[in-house]
């Protein structure tokens, strides 16, 4: 049963008269219930698009997506997601447990529910004692947590994340990949994209790689390592800076 | 209940709204304003509450404007602009139903700022003449469905413009809008046939907003028209109904 | 499985019948009630708004930088005001003084309301009063000052602070010949020949253009001699206890050599009804 499943995916942004820019090409892309992908490209390869086509923040200019064999607006199925952006910004007039409430509301849960899975994420995310402290006053680290606290508010299936690790000291990072790990076991469905291919590498069953808006590579991470059997990878960034040059 | 997620985000941007730091000066200066008036009646002949009745309604209609565009403009599209709204929207909350809820937060805004300067006008007025006066109720009632049709308005023009240019459009809608009456007399009179029938059009494209200023019955004690306040009412509901739907539709295409 | 693209079903369509309804439902009962309220709004008559703020130094304190805007402000609502009335035809211009007077407060130097203002203002009191204020900050303008004397002429019929406002407006640069002329006419009009004189002189000893001042001097020796007359005239009266049957008789009776000849080849008369001297190149003021 596939959690994403992505068929020709393409994007162009008009820019008046000029030729749109493609930004995403024909891209086809199965993503498995309880597997982990990682979505890696250099910039601009169009790795947050496809994470905001995926969402529904933006549209598609042809191609299917389908989430869970339903489609994406479909509100059963938003309930099964969780989202992180890059770099996430939230209400900065509103506290933790404020903003967490109201997103427990949006998921029509009830008063009971909510406070349980608030108490649960926050402890989970050490912000337990931040709870009632405005969000203007988190520091970086601390947004990313309540990120990873909104995240997981409603227990998704499905995780998108968009550059979790990045602009984390190395202490940020290893909770995140704990968390995504603890996740994985759980059997819960994860994609998210990465520039830190040592991260990836013990994280992910499969590893897609996007250049310039195509999908150049998808396969798993044994196997991309083992690609050249005259001269063995040691590393998925060899493999990968391999993959990009071609 | 299904429209549980409109109330959820109606709360959280009133939340949010009280909290900042430029709303409470918008209504610290109102108030002053108001009060100030005790202190300008002395330098007045006549009935001393006329100034009161005025300036207090000048001040609902001026700062609900000016809080309508500051949170209005600025605050939603620091929202679009600033990915607050893209862990929202994943949600399973319709995009509609996003936009009536912020809608309705805005608007709860303002209303909680007009009350709060209508208030004081009435404590000032019952210490000068004792008593409490259920025309200035209906008046405030009347600038409030104003100001809820510039809060769908103002909102329509972020779902597709940056803030500096929505906040003249809605200036210069606002300016339209209270003017476009006279215009339309004076063409009345003296305007060629195409000049009228353009002017037609535009009187009721364009929200009349002189249609909700009955503050000069107000002060004056005069009797308002029978049905007035229902006319206005549907008037006010109807067209800001509309607003909301045309920016709803943008807004469900809009990409972020 | 691929997600199909579902062809629009009937619930779509159903769900944009009951928007597309909604929308005229909506339209519809906006575009009524606006036309319903103008029609309530042109009938009921609403009682002019004139802000009731006083004249004074209070208004100074509250314009802070608007000024000028003010003082725009207020000269057009006055305008506007004065139009409605002038269209309903009710000559109901109460507050109109008041506009102006708001108006100059913030901006004395605004011109256009001091001369444009006067000539709509109902009473001519009130227009006197507002070109007065105007006056002490155009005090080199001979224009409203002489508006003032018109006034006084015209409509009040008072002659003699015609004459003072037109010899106050004489003796301000760039006013026009006929300006010291109608002092003096209305001096004389009003029974004081001498300033009437005074005022002549005054403009022949500073004109330069030799035809004006041919002309001046002739209404001078024509004054003069309508002095002269009626001096000799009281005389008479004084000596024979009643007026002469005309001017011939001063002759007659030896009070004065000759009668003058007349500057523009009139005759100088008594009129008995005015009781005193006139010519009958000029014989009343009015009728020239």
């Amino acid at each position: 049963m596939s959690a994403i499943t992505i068929e020709g995916l393409s994007k162009y942004y008009h820019n008046g008269y000029a030729r749109g820019k493609k930004v995403l090409d024909n891209l086809t892309l199965t993503v498995y219930q309880g597997e982990v992908l990682g979505l890696l490209g250099p910039n601009g390869a169009g790795k947050t698009t496809t994470f905001k086509l995926l969402t529904g923040l933006i549209f598609p200019t042809s191609g299917n997506i389908s989430i869970f064999n339903r489609e994406i607006t479909d509100p059963s199925v938003r309930k099964l997601i969780g989202f992180l952006p890059e770099n996430p910004q939230f209400h900065r007039y509103l506290t933790a447990e404020e903003l967490l409430t109201c997103y427990g509301e949006l998921f029509s849960l009830s008063k009971n529910e909510i406070k349980e899975k608030i108490n649960y994420v926050l402890k989970l995310v050490d912000l337990d004692d931040a709870r009632h402290l405005l969000l203007n006053k988190f520091s970086k680290g601390m947004i990313q947590r309540i990120g990873i606290a909104q995240l997981l508010l409603n227990d998704p299936e499905l995780l998108i994340l968009d550059e979790p690790l990045s602009g984390l000291d190395p202490m940020g990072r290893k909770v995140v990949s704990e968390m995504l790990l603890t996740m994985k076991k759980k059997g819960k469905t994860i994609i998210f994209s990465s520039h830190i291919l040592s991260d990836v590498e013990s994280i992910c069953d499969r590893v897609a790689i996007l250049v310039r808006g195509t999908l150049v590579t998808v396969d798993t991470v044994a196997n991309l390592l083992h690609a050249f059997s005259d001269s063995p990878v040691s590393s998925l960034e060899e493999a990968f800076m391999e993959r990009v040059a071609q | 209940m299904k429209y549980q997620p409109i109330f959820s985000i109606a709360h959280m941007t009133l939340r949010e709204g009280v909290r900042n730091k430029i709303f409470y000066n918008i209504v610290l200066f109102g108030l002053l304003i108001i009060a100030s008036s005790l202190v300008l009646n002395k330098m007045t002949v006549g009935d001393e509450t006329k100034i009161i009745k005025d300036l207090g309604l000048t001040c609902i209609s001026l700062f609900g404007l000016l809080t309508i565009l500051v949170l209005g403009t600025n605050h939603l599209y620091h929202e679009f602009e600033e990915k607050i709204i893209y862990t929202v929207l994943v949600k399973p909350i319709v995009r509609r139903h996003y936009l009536v809820g912020k809608y309705l937060g805005m608007l709860s805004i303002v209303v909680i700022q007009s009350a709060a300067m209508y208030v004081l006008m009435e404590i000032l007025l019952c210490a000068l003449k004792g008593m409490v006066s259920w025309m200035l109720l209906k008046a405030v009632y009347s600038l409030l469905l104003e100001l809820s049709l510039l809060c769908a308005l103002a909102i329509l023009f972020t779902t597709f413009m940056r803030p500096q240019l929505s906040v003249i459009t809605i200036l210069a809608v606002y300016l339209i809008g209270h003017s476009i009456s006279e215009v339309r007399m004076l063409v009345a009179e003296e305007g060629s046939l195409l000049a009228q029938g353009m002017i037609e059009i535009a009187y009721y494209l364009f929200p009349n907003f002189d249609h909700f200023d009955i503050s000069s019955q107000v002060v004056h004690n005069l009797p308002l028209a029978p049905f007035y306040l229902t006319l206005v009412t549907v008037y006010g509901v109807f067209y800001t109904m509309i607003v909301l739907m045309v920016s709803a539709q943008i807004f469900s295409r809009k990409e972020f | 499985m691929a997600k199909m693209q579902t062809p629009p079903s009937i619930k779509t369509y159903l769900a944009l019948m009951k928007s597309m309804a909604l929308v005229v439902v909506l339209a519809g009962g906006t575009y009524l009630s606006a036309g319903k309220l103008s029609l309530v709004r042109e009938n009921s008559p609403l009682p002019d708004d004139p802000l009731y703020l006083p004249n004074g130094n209070y208004l100074q304190l509250i314009s802070l930088d608007f000024d000028g805007v003010l003082s725009d402000l207020f000269w057009i609502k006055g305008a506007l005001y004065f139009g409605s009335h002038y269209r309903k035809k009710d000559h109901d211009y109460k507050w109109l003084a008041h506009f102006l007077d708001l108006s100059t407060e913030f901006d004395p130097y605004y011109y256009d309301v001091y001369w444009y203002g006067s000539s709509i203002l109902p009473s001519v009191e009130e227009s006197i009063r507002l070109l007065e204020k105007g006056r002490t900050y155009f005090s080199t303008d001979w224009k409203m000052t002489e508006m003032i004397g018109f006034y006084y002429h015209f409509y009040l019929k008072d002659y003699l602070s015609a004459g003072r406002y037109y010899e106050m407006a004489s003796l301000l640069p760039g006013h026009p010949p006929y300006v010291p002329s109608l002092a003096g006419r209305f001096y004389t009009e009003a029974g004081d020949i001498d300033s009437g004189i005074r005022v002549l002189k005054n403009f022949y000893d500073t004109c330069s253009k030799e035809d004006l001042k041919e002309d001046f001097a002739k209404r001078i020796t024509q004054l003069e001699d309508i002095k002269c007359l009626e001096e000799k005239l009281s005389v008479f009266r004084k000596k024979y206890q009643r007026a002469p049957r005309d001017l011939s008789e001063l002759v007659e009776r030896g009070l004065i050599s000759s009668l003058p000849k007349e500057p523009y080849g009139g005759k100088y008369l008594w009129d008995s009804s005015q009781q005193r001297v006139v010519s009958t190149t000029f014989p009343r003021y009015g009728s020239t």
